[in-house]
């Protein structure tokens, strides 16, 4: 390794809030911008760059030519275990930002970090070996956490960003629970958008949709909500990380979720809907349980729903859930009429409501209500879950 | 269009608008990392894209996202175009996700919302960020609703002049938009509620009516005021308008026919001198206007019906015509409204709305002859 491009220690704290190992280093801009691209390209949690043209980047462009430091950069080590303090040396930081660069990501310095690139990119091309010389020989500081959790790092991605718009937490949910897209949930498989293939298999659900309905469970609110405050995506983690202690949530939410399609199905005697026996204006919601839901509206819905029951201390949680929908059991007609029911109430929604995805998923937040509370006349039971919910849902929108 | 974004004070003019089978995008050719993704879930259609069509904002308290409905031109029997909420573009719930002739339409309606945003809008787009995408229900508002017209079929499109609709529109709960309070009937709600798929329009074409007033009528002064005298004097001066045309055909008339006169015919000087003084009354002229429109039987039989209730309240006798029961109401509004009881308001209103319904009729099919 040529010691002027080394990696040096400066200094090694604890960071007891998020639980990792912060380590303050220094070096060259050479060394950085060469792993830079690297960073960039293979992580999905960094966000777009931005480019404008007469901003504080354009003159930072011009000062990283006439030698200014720039301020420290804050990495984080993606999927390391904290190390122990004595292997901290100067040679394990150089292996960690030489090899092992597709693991890092940039917390805090994104932009800068396309600003340095711009100017080396800027510099070869007009052939000015000098000045290229000079900037990248420069020294740089670097902050990188090891140690983090996927949690940990989006709090601190938020906590460091308050500049900038924060991440919504759908986004920050999608990327937390990136991984499952690549490890099924027992038999449960998901599919992305970028999959040429639709969830047509029972097993299969839309990645996006599950997220969706993951979301409104931890907001307790069926609506798409994108726009919310620094802080409140903050208690947003915070939350999933409380209730996160012990069993993995998500993993939960999708197996119940999962078990209430197939019960529903087999009570209903594997229900299709049926256009001659149950006209409609236009056309059904879903022509089988499957199809009805699965969509974003039922997830959210249900999640909505069971965050809800559980703040007010009628549910204790999945579990509680999943007995519910053991309970549910009917001879095939009573059901078969339920779900003919719920087929004419959405449709019903759609020609009198004013955003027909936000009345569809609230009618649904109240069905699963009625349906898993068992305070309520309606427990377990498919037919008056779904009347008492409509009525429910028209006293509070018409 | 012009663009600005909160977390930075430039104005970004983006001229550059893209509508590919993935996607509507707004860019810069000035500043090449501006492209803003514009979210539009419908399947694009991009044929009218380079047609010449036009789009006006309007707003119907009574929408829903699924009504989505064609306009016809009544006479003509040909489509004009469609009108539909914003909230159509931005959601696959409702039922024409598939129908290919509205995909069109919203593919071009979209095209022109971001195109000529800088007329429509008050201001610049605002979004968030320049990694934000373009929700078109954020930028306008999310109960505006979309009329767009083709030139295909409005041939003379060019000179077409939305005001001559306004009242055919508001039949049904449309009205241009505008942003104070409104204050819309319950019948009118009815007539909306009882379209489907088509929406069966007629232009004025009768240019002795004020069409100025007529506009400001039907997009501004009926849509804001709520008390019921002002309401009937506004509405009344279509009546005064239309008698004051069917006055001067009969003077004319009459003095066409006096002038025929040979003289020493006393008999025919004294019918045609009847006639004269018989068309300075209200109540004359009031009847052969309603012989030069076209109302329809239960219209006339509602406006009789409540009237009737409202005399019967008042101790009047009842009235047996449409234009009786509006002679006698104008009488009581009139002269009379100081002694009116305040209990009686609401049927008051009632008689109004059904009114207000009849005048449309009436305007719309004022013929001369």
């Amino acid at each position: 390794m040529v010691g002027r491009y080394k990696v040096n220690k400066i200094s090694v704290l604890k960071d007891n809030r998020v639980n990792a190992t912060n380590i303050s280093v220094q070096l060259k801009v050479k060394k950085y911008v060469e792993v830079a691209k690297s960073i960039l390209d293979n992580n999905p949690l960094q966000r777009r760059r931005v480019k404008q043209s007469s901003t504080v980047y354009a003159l930072l462009r011009e000062d990283i030519k006439k030698g200014c430091i720039i301020p420290p950069l804050v990495l984080a080590l993606y999927e390391g275990s904290e190390p122990d303090i004595n292997d901290i040396t100067d040679d394990y930081l150089n292996g960690i930002i030489s090899s092992r660069s597709k693991d890092l990501i940039i917390l805090d310095g994104l932009q800068r970090t396309y600003t340095l690139l711009d100017v080396k990119k800027e510099l070869e091309e007009s052939g000015d070996e000098e000045l290229l010389d000079f900037v990248i020989n420069n020294d740089l500081r670097i902050e990188l956490y090891i140690g983090l959790n996927r949690l940990g790092i989006l709090y601190r991605m938020l906590t460091l960003n308050t500049g900038q718009t924060p991440m919504s937490l759908r986004h920050q949910i999608e990327i937390l629970y990136s991984d499952y897209l690549k490890h099924p949930i027992d038999e449960i498989t998901f599919i992305t958008e970028t999959d040429d293939t639709r969830a047509t298999n029972l097993n299969e659900y839309k990645f996006s949709d599950v997220i969706e309905g993951f979301n409104s469970y931890l907001e307790r609110n069926e609506l798409p909500i994108d726009k919310l405050s620094l802080l409140d995506n903050i208690k947003g983690l915070e939350k999933l990380s409380v209730e996160n202690q012990e069993v993995d949530l998500f993993r939960s939410f999708v197996l119940t979720y999962h078990a209430m399609v197939l019960k529903v199905k087999e009570v209903t005697g594997d229900w299709q809907y049926d256009a001659i026996a149950n006209p409609l204006s236009g056309n059904p919601f879903g022509k089988t349980i499957e199809s009805i839901f699965k969509k974003s509206q039922a997830f959210t819905g249900f999640g909505a729903a069971i965050g809800r029951l559980k703040d007010f201390r009628l549910i204790d949680g999945f579990e509680s859930v999943g007995k519910a929908i053991n309970d549910l059991s009917y001879d095939d007609n009573d059901a078969q009429i339920a779900i003919n029911n719920l087929i004419l109430k959405l449709d019903d929604i759609r020609n009198r409501s004013k955003k027909i995805g936000n009345s569809q998923r609230m009618f649904f937040q109240y069905f699963f209500r009625e349906l898993f509370n068992k305070e309520s006349d309606s427990y377990s039971k498919l037919v008056l879950s779904v009347e008492n919910s409509y009525q429910k849902f028209l006293s509070q929108t018409f | 269009m012009n663009i600005k974004t909160n977390d930075s004070e430039e104005l970004w003019v983006c001229d550059d608008l893209s509508i590919v089978e993935e996607g509507i995008w707004v860019s810069s050719t000035q500043n090449e990392h501006l492209h803003f993704k514009c979210y539009f879930p419908l399947k694009i259609h991009a044929d009218y894209i380079d047609k010449p069509f036009r789009l006006y904002l309007f707003k119907n308290q009574f929408y829903a996202e699924n009504d989505i409905f064609q306009i016809f031109d009544m006479d003509e029997k040909v489509r004009m175009g469609w009108v539909f909420p914003l909230q159509a573009l931005v959601s696959c719930e409702h039922s024409y996700i598939d129908n290919i002739h509205f995909l069109k339409y919203a593919t071009k309606a979209m095209h022109l919302l971001l195109k000529d945003s800088n007329k429509l809008l008050d201001g610049p787009i605002r979004l968030p960020n320049v990694e934000s995408t373009i929700h078109i229900d954020e930028i306008y508002k999310p109960d505006d609703i979309v009329l767009i017209l083709s030139s295909d079929s409005v041939p003379k499109l060019e000179q077409f002049d939305i005001n001559l609709y306004l009242p055919a529109l508001y039949k049904y709960g449309y009205y241009r938009k505008c942003e104070n309070a409104v204050f819309l009937n319950k019948y009118i709600k009815e007539n909306y509620q009882q379209l489907n798929a088509k929406i069966k329009i007629r232009p004025l074409v009768n240019d002795t009516i004020n069409l100025s007033y007529i506009t400001t009528l039907y997009s501004e002064s009926l849509i804001h005021e709520k008390h019921h005298l002002v309401r009937f004097l506004m509405l009344y001066q279509i009546v005064e308008m239309m008698m004051e045309c069917v006055f001067k055909q009969e003077l004319k008339k009459s003095l066409k026919g006096l002038g025929n006169l040979q003289g020493g015919d006393t008999v025919n000087y004294y019918k045609e001198r009847e006639k004269l003084l018989a068309v300075t009354k209200d109540k004359y002229r009031l009847n052969i206007l309603f012989e030069k429109v076209k109302i329809s039987e239960i219209l006339k039989t509602n406006f009789i019906n409540e009237t009737n209730n409202l005399l019967n309240k008042l101790g009047t006798d009842q009235e047996n015509t449409a234009q009786s029961a509006l002679y006698t109401l104008r009488n009581i509004l009139l002269h009379g409204y100081s002694n009116f009881p305040k209990k009686y308001e609401n049927m008051l209103l009632k008689v109004l709305f059904i009114l207000e319904d009849l005048l449309i009729e009436m305007i719309l099919t004022y013929k001369e002859k």
